[in-house]
């Protein structure tokens, strides 16, 4: 009889862990960076999510990190499948973990890639880098190439080598939006920010134009790459792929893209990454060990 | 008798001699330098405490005699202020606003004046030939584009004092900006508290924009309590109105403090060869008032919450 039981008990144990891997198998968790706010950046990516779970038939969620780092060190304690990745988190989670390229969203205009600005106010007097001596600058992220590193890779063309002893004092606004307004509202003097959403910020209230100017802007770079486990089957990643990249051509997918203000998806590759590759070296900087 | 009456010579002699010689000595070492406040407001004594404390570091309060004015703000009493300080024998003058700043350049051209806590002196007509000073600029696009996007605005009301130049001067800019914002002003000139109450209550508006003035910062109470029975929202570039006010964008006190040190030492050391009479602060703080937010029922604008400097809740 105890025999019985136990092998009863057993079986439903077992029963149990194939159910509960079933569901986990089911659901595909997707990060993201909160390169706007974390509320519109969820708005944004929750049609697409809708989207993809009914094609592939597998629940997929969202998952939005606070800070641009946390996307390296959560993806893996967070159990995530992919994650739209910054150009530079991208690049340090494919040097340091198991992932690979899949796609890149493709903005309205049909650009792919964006710069990062360097911006002042027009009423600032600031005309070029001999003028920012002892004033204040907004970061975007220390884990952003447009936000950050392109900023340090200009001010070292320009022979600033310390920012510390540069600039009166430097902080990160933790989001692109965030540092355009930190200029606008003369809490910085200088910002860093990815062209595209500057550029959106600026067709959303036009008024912003006769406030702001560009002082620098640098090489294009992926607007975000969409990076899957390399653990996945490689029948999902394929699909998931695919899926995103035909979505421009069927009409529910048309209908998402849409919502989330893209045409589409292109296909990504190791090539994304090269500007971020030339600033590592030329910074000198190994990605194994830089710290964001 | 006769010799008694020579020692006691000698030792009034001597004694005048050492008053004499005591009091060429302290005015030798002690400087009098007269500070005038527009008003009897928390921002001019906040920025006037950090620069206190800069100044005590480098030993200079030791030899100089601060004498201070706090005036009601009317043109005659900023007026009569700055000419009892010249009658005090005052060697420099400390203006706070530009109410008492003016009143200086009438009285005196040529003791040197370092004023502060000016919004854009040059727009704002602030010269004269002895004059060194601290002003600031505010964009203030930036509270009309957020009051925008809180509350519909379509009448915005702009309380400006007349009898100071850095709010006309303000008044004027909002009132500009007005247009880019589809806003229609209604500018309100007051040049006294009784005033103040008469045109709030003749007018009608959505939001009112309190300019940079000492007068209505010294009258911040009773604007609020007419402001308050029609439950609309102020935004305001005073320090010192956050409580008050739904959107408060002011310059940085402590950036004021530090010009305003650096200036008063270029004065004080005569030091003609340093460059600049003027330094203009550009940055700012942002202060949200969530409490008056939720008591207007208006919806909390994220923009602000992760913008801002500090949060009234």
């Amino acid at each position: 009889m105890k025999r019985v039981i136990k092998g009863i008990l057993v079986s439903v144990f077992s029963l149990m862990v194939i159910f509960n891997a079933y569901a986990q198998d089911h659901t595909l968790l997707i990060g993201l960076i909160p390169e706007q706010n974390i509320f519109r950046q969820f708005q944004r990516f929750l049609p697409l999510t809708e989207y993809l779970s009914k094609k592939i038939d597998r629940e997929v969620k969202l998952t939005i990190l606070s800070r641009y780092g946390d996307i390296i060190d959560r993806f893996s304690s967070r159990n995530m499948d992919g994650a739209f990745f910054g150009v530079l988190t991208g690049y340090l989670a494919i040097k340091k973990m198991d992932v690979e390229p899949s796609v890149v969203p493709i903005e309205l205009d049909g650009s792919s890639e964006t710069s990062g600005y360097i911006i002042v106010r027009r009423d600032s007097g600031i005309e070029s880098v001999k003028d920012m001596q002892g004033k204040v600058i907004a970061f975007v992220d220390r884990a952003t190439v447009r936000g950050y590193l392109f900023p340090i890779i200009y001010f070292k063309r320009h022979g600033i080598n310390d920012i510390k002893t540069f600039f009166k004092e430097f902080y990160f606004t933790g989001s692109n939006d965030a540092s355009v307004y930190a200029v606008v509202d003369g809490r910085a003097d200088i910002g860093c920010v990815k062209a595209n959403i500057y550029e959106a910020i600026l067709a959303r209230d036009p008024t912003l134009r006769k406030e702001l100017k560009i002082i620098a802007t640098s090489p294009l770079m992926p607007l975000s790459v969409l990076c899957l486990k390399k653990s996945l089957p490689e029948k999902l990643k394929t699909k998931i792929t695919e899926i995103l990249l035909n979505m421009k051509n069927d009409k529910e997918g048309k209908e998402v893209l849409k919502r989330m203000e893209l045409k589409g998806f292109r296909r990504a590759s190791m090539n994304d990454f090269k500007v971020v590759d030339d600033i590592f070296r030329e910074l000198n900087i190994d990605p194994e060990t830089y710290r964001y | 008798m006769t010799e008694k009456v020579r020692k006691l010579s000698v030792v009034v002699f001597l004694v005048f001699l050492f008053n004499f010689l005591f009091s060429v000595e302290s005015t030798a070492e002690e400087r009098v330098v007269g500070v005038v406040f527009s008003a009897d407001i928390p921002v001019y004594h906040e920025v006037h405490k950090k620069f206190l404390n800069k100044l005590r570091k480098t030993g200079y309060t030791k030899k100089i005699k601060f004498l201070y004015q706090k005036p009601n703000p009317d043109s005659l009493a900023w007026s009569n202020a700055v000419r009892k300080l010249i009658a005090y024998d005052a060697t420099i003058l400390i203006t706070y606003g530009s109410g008492a700043t003016e009143a200086a350049t009438y009285e005196t051209a040529n003791i040197p004046i370092v004023y502060t806590l000016v919004y854009d002196p040059v727009k704002s007509g602030i010269k004269g030939r002895n004059l060194y000073g601290v002003g600031y600029s505010i964009p203030v696009t930036s509270l009309l584009r957020y009051l925008k996007r809180t509350t519909d605005v379509k009448k915005l009301g702009v309380l400006a004092s007349e009898i100071e130049p850095s709010s006309k001067t303000q008044a004027k800019h909002v009132s500009d900006a007005c247009k880019d914002f589809n806003m229609e002003k209604v500018l309100l000139n007051v040049k006294n508290e009784e005033e103040i109450r008469i045109k709030l209550k003749l007018f009608s508006f959505d939001a009112l924009f309190i300019t940079d003035s000492a007068l209505l910062a010294k009258s911040i109470t009773s604007i609020f309590r007419i402001i308050n029975e029609r439950s609309i929202p102020i935004v305001s570039t005073i320090q010192g109105t956050e409580d008050y006010s739904l959107i408060n964008l002011h310059p940085d006190i402590d950036e004021i403090a530090n010009a305003l040190y650096r200036t008063f030492l270029k004065v004080i050391k005569e030091d003609r060869k340093v460059k600049g009479k003027r330094e203009i602060v550009q940055r700012s703080k942002l202060i949200y008032n969530m409490k008056i937010s939720k008591r207007l029922g208006l919806q909390p604008s994220i923009q602000l919450i992760t913008g801002a400097d500090r949060i009234i809740k």
